[in-house]
């Protein structure tokens, strides 16, 4: 009898999110309330699809949460999420990953501490005062190739808004070794934080795809962590063990 | 086997129109005109009216000879419906469409017509059978059927669009087509139930609004073409709309499919992966002239459609040179509204 071959790292990952896309494109909170979002898992749906199953590469249209109100104290001058999703593979496996999220404030002054300015120099619209990005990128060694970084590339986001971007795209250190949230994880992430208007984390079909996301995502990290810091007489420190 | 005629009903008080009703007919259509001898208050007079397949129905008909009462069109149609649930009727008028405050009670029917299109005998010909044939499909869904079958079978969707129509229609108008039909018709709600409100679905939310059926604009954009290149492509054809009514609007195209037929060329060339907007203009190598481009900035690839406030206008821009409109509608699974920023 033939033994069945381990399905590849890039085989999992394009199945799961397939599973995402197909969740989120028929969620009616999402329908109704996150349009932007819904375009986007529409025009990748078939893009993932048509592809190969261990090599494929993704880019999802950045997409827009408008916020309703503050979840949290703090939160009072956000009014939007900006969001997007790039993933390359290639033979069977994971090769580059990045989620940026950006976080977007009403017009305000960011040259004065409080009170702030009513006529803020220089920008007098919206802009991004927070930016961060879970990355995984097979092949860099000078850093933990799962990490979190503040600021980036602003460009990659540029699509959904013209906002002022009030974080430095430079330096882009320091990358804090991470594991790296997937679409859905930082997905989650943005909806249990901010008030999108979605309730997807307390839905059973969502939570499974959270749940599968771990899996696929944190487990590995985790073990990887686990064993190495388990290991007697270790000499490589782990942010070392992590970028090799 | 050849199709049963069509049989309208046009009810007016001006005797003039009988010409026009005339000249609609032809030998798969009957216009019958109606202005003298009626009389809804005589027994059977309603279930009469209700045996057409449509009614065109006149605003004003103050003048209407041999009437105790001095009916308004909307009156009529209040009447009708308290025997009859579901015989479709457009009100005609007159009047253009820029006075539709005008017309209390408009809700209750399917459509409003200007006498003005009426008289453009060759393309209302075709539309007027088109719509018959549409309501007649509605009505022969036999009860209890399988709703999201008779649905996809009742627009003709390609495979590629049918879970993004199927999510798309409330689950209201759904059931509500295999159901029997109830008598709150008349109440004018968006989503009323029974057969017309499927109908009413059809013509009004899916056929209006972007959303798994793209106008040519919208459609256009979202490969990446002007609009006039967009019409000229035979390579779309397989996203046309094709289901019923279809001749009561322009032309429209089924979102995903089109995406589909994108990324069929894509793989054919060998091309990277890309979205719909970045890929088109390659894979259909568009001169530059054909390129669609953002009425904000020049440049290309807009993503969106979204309202000129100065024009009232719809035009191509980038997501980032727009807002959603702050008066938008919230349907599910149908695109934002968005205005040019």
């Amino acid at each position: 009898m033939a033994k069945k071959r381990k399905a590849s790292d890039a085989s999992l990952i394009r199945e799961h999110l397939l599973a995402a896309l197909e969740f989120l494109t028929r969620s009616r909170p999402v329908g109704t309330y996150a349009k932007d979002l819904l375009r986007s898992c529409t025009t990748a749906q078939p893009l993932l699809k048509g592809s190969k199953e261990n090599s494929w590469s993704l880019v999802m249209a950045p997409w827009t949460f408008e916020l309703s109100g503050a979840r949290y104290r703090g939160q009072e001058d956000c009014i939007k999420i900006v969001m997007g999703a790039e993933i390359r593979t290639a033979g069977g496996r994971l090769l580059r990953q990045t989620v940026p999220i950006c976080v977007v404030a009403k017009p305000r002054c960011f040259s004065h501490g409080p009170p702030w300015c009513k006529q803020p120099a220089g920008q007098d619209g919206e802009a991004a005062t927070r930016r961060l990005h879970f990355d995984y990128d097979a092949n860099v060694t000078k850093w933990p190739k799962h990490h979190l970084q503040v600021g980036g590339n602003p460009q990659e986001l540029r699509h959904a808004g013209s906002y002022y971007y009030a974080v430095a795209e430079d330096p882009s250190e320091p990358r804090v070794p991470a594991p790296s949230l997937d679409f859905v994880l930082a997905l989650d992430l943005v909806m249990r934080e901010f008030n999108t208007g979605l309730d997807l984390p307390q839905e059973p079909g969502w939570r499974k795809l959270v749940v599968r996301s771990e899996e696929l995502s944190l487990k590995p990290y985790f073990d990887v962590a686990h064993d190495e810091l388990g290991r007697s007489n270790r000499e490589v420190p782990l942010i070392e063990h992590l970028s090799q | 086997m050849t199709a049963r005629k069509a049989r309208v009903l046009w009810i007016d008080d001006d005797p003039e129109r009988q010409k026009d009703a005339e000249n609609l007919s032809d030998e798969e259509l009957t216009v019958e005109f109606k202005c003298e001898g009626l009389n809804f208050s005589a027994p059977g007079a309603l279930r009469e009216i209700a045996r057409y397949d449509l009614l065109l129905v006149d605003y004003r008909l103050e003048k209407l000879p041999d009437q105790t009462i001095r009916y308004m069109g909307p009156a009529v149609l209040g009447l009708l419906r308290s025997v009859d649930d579901d015989t479709p009727a457009y009100l005609v008028s007159a009047q253009g469409a820029a006075d539709l405050a005008k017309f209390p009670g408009l809700s209750g029917f399917e459509e409003f017509l200007k006498l003005a299109e009426l008289q453009g005998v060759l393309r209302m010909r075709e539309r007027l059978k088109d719509d018959v044939a549409g309501y007649r499909a509605i009505a022969a869904i036999r009860r209890r059927t399988n709703a999201d079958a008779a649905i996809l079978d009742l627009l003709r969707v390609p495979k590629a669009s049918q879970p993004f129509l199927l999510e798309a229609v409330p689950s209201s108008v759904k059931q509500a087509l295999v159901r029997s039909p109830t008598a709150d018709v008349a109440s004018g709600s968006p989503e009323l139930p029974g057969r017309l409100g499927f109908a009413r679905w059809v013509r009004r939310t899916l056929l209006q609004k972007a959303g798994p059926l793209l106008p040519s604009l919208h459609a256009a954009t979202r490969v990446g073409m002007k609009e006039p290149r967009f019409r000229e492509t035979r390579a779309f054809d397989a996203a046309l709309y094709k289901g019923i009514f279809s001749k009561s609007h322009d032309r429209r195209w089924w979102a995903a499919t089109i995406d589909g037929v994108v990324l069929e060329r894509q793989r054919r060339l060998d091309l990277p992966p890309g979205l719909p907007w970045e890929l088109g203009p390659k894979v259909f190598r568009l001169q530059k002239s054909d390129v669609a481009k953002c009425v904000v900035c020049g440049e290309a690839q807009p993503e969106i459609v979204a309202r000129d406030t100065d024009t009232e206008r719809e035009v191509p821009v980038h997501q980032r040179h727009s807002t959603p409109a702050p008066q938008r509608d919230f349907t599910p699974f149908f695109a934002e509204e968005r205005v040019v920023e």
